[in-house]
């Protein structure tokens, strides 16, 4: 049997979902953002919320976000996309709310917004991808990098006397009372990726049941702002990101 | 004691034929893959490459229409349609299709 | 409701909050901030979620509260947020990112002396914040200055009115004095919540959620290619012009036969009022010109209307922010003095016939 033989509309196992549109992505070979993206993309396609998705962008790599994924998206400002996904939530209480952050974005400039978002139990879904870097702006140091990592603003590593601790937002969200789904998840195995699409239903999901608020770690990789190939750098974030940010999920009241 | 051994042999070779039988059912229910790259949207981060456990991609040594380095299926017969190439794929190039192959 | 058309009385900011409730409006997001924080307070005890399901929800903080305007309006629905002086500084980022997406919310501004900090007192000193654009780039937002209990109630419903109407961020620009006082007022009547039918009809470009065949809304004031920003820009300058052609609003008291003008807006313009008073009483001619929208700005309709009077005095609770406006819009024409009382104090209207007297004859 010939390729062309098995190459047949009713044969496809895999394919970029249709939410994905066919726009090329801008984002650096290798990156973890992509596979978040089309995640989101078939989550959303096969739970049949085409119609009532709105995202909310953020500031960061991601922040072209809203050419890729073809539903209704609104750009925030750094940091702020749960205030605006609280707003658009309180007022399209039957819509399915998300926003998709970077660790700058979520974790440092927008820390307060996340917390509190989350601790009012908005029915929203927060996507953080944490690659403990700022890709966008050029590889600078992120509140989620590692102790001794190096970032073009600490050349050297990072130094706890002089930049503090790196912070574990998915630990702070568990213990909020108005979370009821955080979990940490990756994109660089089958496996992995089969395991995080799981959890990115759940949280959709628990969202429209009402449940309360969800936080969706992805932790990953920016192999440009670490200067590793992309397959080195999944590397990397396996020997050093997950020790430090384990996956699994940190909290699930969704079946309460 | 004769019967016993007698018993023996026939049933172990029983046992035998019901396993060639069994290859023979296999051999028959195979499945084969085959791919298909959007090379235009290929970034050449070879994560497909290294996810593949049949060899099946490889650079191809030429750039596409945006400059990046692109991969093509070197090996498409080995390809068994498992798409952890698709699946890992962060741009979403590879379309994976499978056929159970009977004879 | 045994209210509607009934005469009572209530504070600026109380007013505020009903005539949300009153006019249809879907979502208020706020933070305390004295002298405004009776507006939530209000909000809190009326529960407008189980009447009209009008969202009331206390942000983490001002920046949080723009942006909670930023996604409802982003929407399409009626938003709108409060604050004092400090807290609307922090707004800055949240309005020039909404006049940048063209989002119609809504924000008023109980201005308080300043700067930094400040007092609690109330000023008028966020002239320049508000007509100026206090954040970033080329944008304006339609400015209403109420003088009274009475404009409180009534220009919530104008503001969203022309906020959906130009697809632009618009204001009310009070201060303490309007915000605490208390007045009669004849509240608007009740008009209902728009249905979300209604929101998307009326709002094709809101982020409501991308029906099948339709193209995809995206709200945002990024623009990375350089001709296509100029674009938008121009856009926004036209509209611009277009509100400067059309919505101007302003009141004048006795100006035919004045001699000498007092130009004042909000609460210095209700000390005006007495102080037109008091100057007729001593014979001086005197007459108010009371801008209600201070952008667009009545630059014509001033200019016109100090032809051939012997001075202008501008009235202003700060160092002197409306004056330069009244200055562009007179030209040289005739002599243009200030008057100001600056940390938060309120001037009596004797000062501001007393600095007419000093400054201009």
């Amino acid at each position: 049997m010939e390729a062309k033989d098995i190459i047949s509309p009713e044969n496809v196992v895999y394919k970029k979902p249709t939410l994905l549109n066919d726009t090329n992505m801008h984002y650096c070979p290798g990156c973890s953002h992509g596979v978040v993206h089309k995640l989101v993309a078939e989550v959303i396609e096969e739970m049949g919320l085409e119609e009532k998705a709105i995202g909310v962008s953020p500031v960061g790599c991601a922040v072209f976000a809203y050419n890729y994924i073809d539903i209704d998206w609104q750009e925030a400002a750094h940091g702020r996309a749960p205030a605006i996904a609280t707003g658009i939530k309180r007022c399209w209480p039957d819509r399915l709310v998300f926003t998709y952050q970077g660790d700058g974005d979520l974790a440092c400039i927008g820390t307060c917004e996340t917390i509190h978002a989350l601790n009012r139990g908005e029915n929203i879904v927060i996507i953080f991808v944490n690659n403990a870097i700022y890709g966008m702006t050029g590889g600078q140091m992120a509140p989620t990098t590692l102790i001794g990592q190096k970032t073009s603003t600490c050349p050297y590593g990072r130094d706890p006397e002089i930049h503090g601790y790196p912070l574990k937002m998915a630990d702070i969200a568990a213990q909020l009372e108005g979370t009821c789904y955080v979990t940490r998840q990756s994109v660089e195995s089958v496996a992995s990726i089969l395991k995080a699409k799981k959890a990115l239903k759940k949280a959709f999901q628990a969202s429209m049941d009402g449940k309360g608020s969800s936080l969706v770690e992805f932790v990953s990789t920016c192999n440009s702002g670490w200067k590793l190939t992309p397959s080195k750098a999944n590397e990397w974030m396996k020997e050093n990101m997950i020790p430090f940010y384990p996956k699994g999920d940190l909290k699930d009241t969704t079946n309460e | 004691m004769f019967y016993f051994v007698i018993s023996t042999i026939i049933t172990t070779f029983a046992r035998q034929k019901e396993t060639l039988d069994k290859n023979k059912y296999y051999f028959m229910a195979k499945m084969k893959g085959a791919i298909v790259i959007d090379t235009t949207r290929c970034k050449g981060c070879v994560l497909c490459v290294e996810a593949c456990p049949q060899k099946v991609i490889a650079l191809a040594g030429k750039v596409n229409v945006h400059g990046y380095p692109y991969v093509e299926a070197v090996k498409q017969e080995a390809c068994i349609g498992c798409a952890s190439c698709g699946i890992v794929c962060p741009d979403g190039c590879i379309t994976v299709y499978r056929k159970k192959i009977e004879e | 409701m045994a209210e509607e058309r009934e005469v009572v009385l209530m504070k600026g900011n109380e007013a505020i909050a009903r005539a949300a409730i009153r006019c249809g409006v879907d979502g208020y997001f706020g933070y305390p901030i004295t002298p405004q924080s009776e507006v939530i307070e209000t909000l809190a005890e009326l529960k407008p979620w189980e009447t009209t399901g009008m969202q009331v929800v206390q942000a983490e903080s001002e920046l949080a509260s723009i942006y909670m305007v930023y996604g409802a309006a982003g929407a399409g629905k009626k938003a709108m947020t409060s604050s004092s002086s400090p807290g609307v500084a922090l707004m800055q980022e949240g309005i020039t990112y909404m006049a940048g997406a063209e989002l119609p919310g809504v924000f008023v501004n109980v201005q308080r002396g300043g700067p930094g900090l400040g007092t609690i007192q109330p000023s008028q000193g966020d002239y320049f914040q508000a007509t100026r654009g206090g954040g970033n780039g080329d944008y304006n937002v339609i400015v209403l200055a109420p003088a009274s209990v009475q404009e409180m109630a009534d220009f919530v419903d104008l503001a969203f009115e022309l906020a959906f109407k130009y697809r632009n961020p618009a204001m009310i620009l009070s201060d303490g004095v309007i915000g605490q006082m208390m007045e009669k007022v004849v509240l608007p009547p009740f008009k209902p919540r728009r249905t979300d039918e209604e929101v998307i009809a009326q709002c094709p470009w809101a982020s409501t959620g991308k029906k099948k065949g339709q193209a995809r809304r995206v709200i945002t004031s990024l623009e990375l290619k350089p001709e296509a920003m100029e674009a938008r820009n121009l856009a926004l300058q036209e509209k611009y012009r277009k509100i400067k052609e059309t919505e101007v609003r302003y009141e004048t008291q006795q100006c035919d036969d004045a001699e000498y003008l007092i130009v004042a807006f909000g609460s210095a313009a209700r000390i005006g009022e007495k102080a037109i008073e008091i100057a007729r009483e001593e014979g001086l001619k005197v007459g108010l010109f009371r801008p209600i929208t201070l952008w667009p700005f009545p630059t014509k309709e001033i200019a016109a209307m100090a032809k051939g009077k012997k001075g202008v005095l501008v009235a202003e609770i700060n160092a002197g922010q409306m004056v330069q406006d009244v200055r562009l819009a007179i030209n040289g024409a005739v002599p243009v003095e200030q008057f100001g009382r600056l940390g938060g104090i309120v001037p009596e209207p004797e000062e501001i016939v007393n600095a007419l007297k000093t400054k201009l004859m």
